[in-house]
């Protein structure tokens, strides 16, 4: 464009670029880096097959211990596999489902607090209450019974976790709308005979979305922990696949002899998510400080 | 707090009454979509004229509006119904274990109060101090370890390595055996002091700028006074809408530090009914579970017109 006032032009120097990238948060978003990277190219990076079993090489400690071995760094599990490889796979069933259950539970959680908030009355006291039924329920307690119902599976984890997450953003969303509704822009559009649809999705949803964004990278950390918690307690994505939660549930037997078993995929999960915690802080006093109670 | 504070909470109660009955509506409708309870009894030979028996005696040949009046009446009353595993009635079973895993949620509440209240005040009124950096790292740490983790690393390093502490069970229950209780008191209140940690920190930041607070020192009030009781009691608001979330999110940790600890309790029984399809025990709890739920926010709703004078006339002016 050229209507650019000077101004912001010069502030386009490398050294104030400099200066933007040292703010970053770069330890979270190196770790999320990382877990992205194992997500999408899992198998190529493990050092070795995830699924190699070597029963004579069961139950090695990790390389910087007595008896360890530089080719398994973190040590091997009951049926000999690489502790470190299943760590690098399993990223991948964490991150599908996390993914997968916050575009749902967000999409669906907006669209309603959207219509809730721009209508409102009766209709959405009713949605308000009802979602916050939703929030009070205990969400191990519904995927566990919805498991029992339709039988684990990756679809089952993204549904119940899912069922919750969209009252939180229907909350958000809804009290956004609710004031972004009586600002003059909209009046405006609605004297100029805007549909309410037009108002909704063209007036007032680029207004809340800030909102949203920061909730997702908040809520993400959740889902992980979530998804890592279904997985231990079996109702999780099942076997064979790797996930993180069903590893440490698996070396639950043998930790009195080989703790390692549980321990490092146990500290993959704390660690991811402790990385979108802090992004999610980050990014919350960057884009809307107002939403320091989430 | 007169009248129309009545009437506002007896709108709520309705409100509540409406919800169970619709969440019961739910739940009966996934436990009826799940299969055949009289398959589930019945051995894999049986006979049709041995179903059509079963069913008979546990009422699903009847019609679905009057087996929904039943499974509510059941639930009024407490009426469960028979554990298809254990074959004894589900309140028989299900007392003891709701003994046990209050004990626990308890003691992990109060641990939780001794520490999260005071923590979260000091990382306020000291920000940016030695209490909080360490109030916030400790919260980071919390809501970022999952807590069937922590569990089994406390287990790891306690009880096999040092030895201090049982890995499970409840022992007698009673004070003599506290041991039994350290570790999955520590495991199962540590989300929650983190959340609670946070949540008041930033709540009471906000509050200590507002006017009123100026006020109060400008009138003399010692320092500890305007922090503790009116600085306090205004950054509670939030805290209050967080403990009705708390009751569910109690339930949710409950299962899984008991099944990490072996603790006799509801959640370990829920995480076993589910693995053997024992639908009563399964409805029961989530029964159960759903009237807490209620139960807790109805008691929030209540307390909000007592505590913060807003609601109060926001509640005079709906009724």
């Amino acid at each position: 464009m050229s209507a650019v006032a000077p101004g912001a032009e010069a502030e386009r120097t490398p050294g104030s670029l400099w200066r933007a990238a040292r703010g970053l948060p770069w330890i979270p978003l190196l770790i999320i880096a990382v877990f992205v990277a194992f997500s999408a190219f899992g198998e190529s990076l493990a050092p070795v097959s995830s699924t190699a079993q070597n029963l004579r090489l069961r139950f090695l400690p990790p390389a910087w211990l007595a008896g360890g071995n530089i080719h398994f760094p973190l040590g091997t599990d009951n049926l000999g596999r690489d502790v470190l490889s299943r760590v690098v796979v399993g990223a991948r069933a964490s991150f599908v489902v996390s993914i997968a259950a916050l575009a749902f539970g967000s999409v669906l959680g907006s669209l309603i607090g959207l219509v809730s908030g721009f209508y409102g009355g009766r209709v959405d006291a009713f949605i308000m209450r009802f979602a916050d039924g939703m929030m009070a329920f205990p969400l191990v307690l519904a995927a566990l019974l919805l498991v029992a119902v339709v039988g684990p599976g990756v679809a089952t984890v993204v549904f119940a976790t899912s069922m919750i997450l969209w009252a939180r953003f229907a909350r958000l969303v809804r009290g956004e709308v609710l004031s972004v509704r009586e600002r003059d822009f909209i009046l405006l559009a609605r004297v100029a005979g805007a549909s309410p649809a037009r108002l909704m999705f063209v007036h007032i949803l680029p207004n809340v979305l800030n909102s949203v964004v920061v909730l997702l990278t908040l809520e993400l950390g959740f889902v992980i922990i979530v998804e890592a918690t279904l997985g231990f307690l079996g109702a999780g994505v099942p076997p064979p696949t790797p996930t993180w939660g069903q590893m440490v549930a698996g070396g639950r037997t043998y930790l009195e002899t080989a703790w390692w078993i549980s321990v490092f995929p146990g500290l993959a999960i704390a660690l991811v998510v402790l990385a979108f915690n802090l992004l999610g802080d980050w990014l919350r006093d960057r884009l809307d400080p107002r939403l320091r109670r989430l | 707090m007169g009248g129309p504070a009545i009437r506002y909470i007896g709108g709520r109660l309705v409100q509540a009454l409406v919800t169970y009955v619709l969440f019961m509506a739910a739940l009966f409708v996934a436990t009826r979509a799940s299969g055949d309870p009289a398959a589930l009894i019945l051995p894999a030979d049986a006979t049709p004229e041995m179903f059509a028996a079963a069913r008979h005696s546990i009422g699903t040949d009847r019609p679905y509006i009057e087996q929904f009046l039943i499974f509510l009446r059941g639930m009024a009353t407490f009426d469960f119904g028979r554990s298809i595993v254990y074959r004894e009635p589900v309140v028989d079973l299900i007392g003891p274990r709701l003994l046990a895993s209050f004990k626990l949620q308890l003691a992990s509440l109060a641990l939780v109060v001794v520490t999260a209240f005071p923590l979260g005040v000091l990382a306020a009124t000291h920000r940016g101090k030695a209490v909080d950096h360490v109030a916030r790292f400790a919260a980071a740490l919390g809501q970022a370890a999952p807590s069937f983790w922590v569990g089994l690393a406390l287990v790891a390093l306690f009880s096999v390595k040092l030895g201090w502490f049982p890995a499970g069970g409840m022992g007698d229950g009673g004070l003599a055996d506290w041991r039994f209780f350290v570790l999955p008191t520590v495991t199962g209140s540590l989300f929650l002091f983190a959340s609670l940690v946070r949540l008041l920190r930033s709540s009471m930041l906000e509050t200590l700028n507002a006017d009123f607070v100026t006020l109060a020192r400008a009138k003399g009030a010692p320092e500890w006074r305007v922090v503790w009781l009116h600085v306090l009691r205004n950054a509670l608001s939030p805290v209050m809408t967080f403990m009705a979330i708390w009751i569910g999110a109690a339930a949710s940790g409950s299962v899984v530090v008991e099944v990490v600890f072996d603790w006799p309790g509801v959640g370990a029984m829920f995480v076993d009914a589910i693995g053997s399809h024992d639908f009563p025990v399964i409805q029961a709890v989530v029964g159960l579970v759903a009237v807490a739920v209620l139960a807790a926010n109805l008691i929030v709703d209540a307390l909000y017109t007592v505590v913060d004078p807003r609601v109060r006339l926001v509640a005079e002016a709906h009724a």
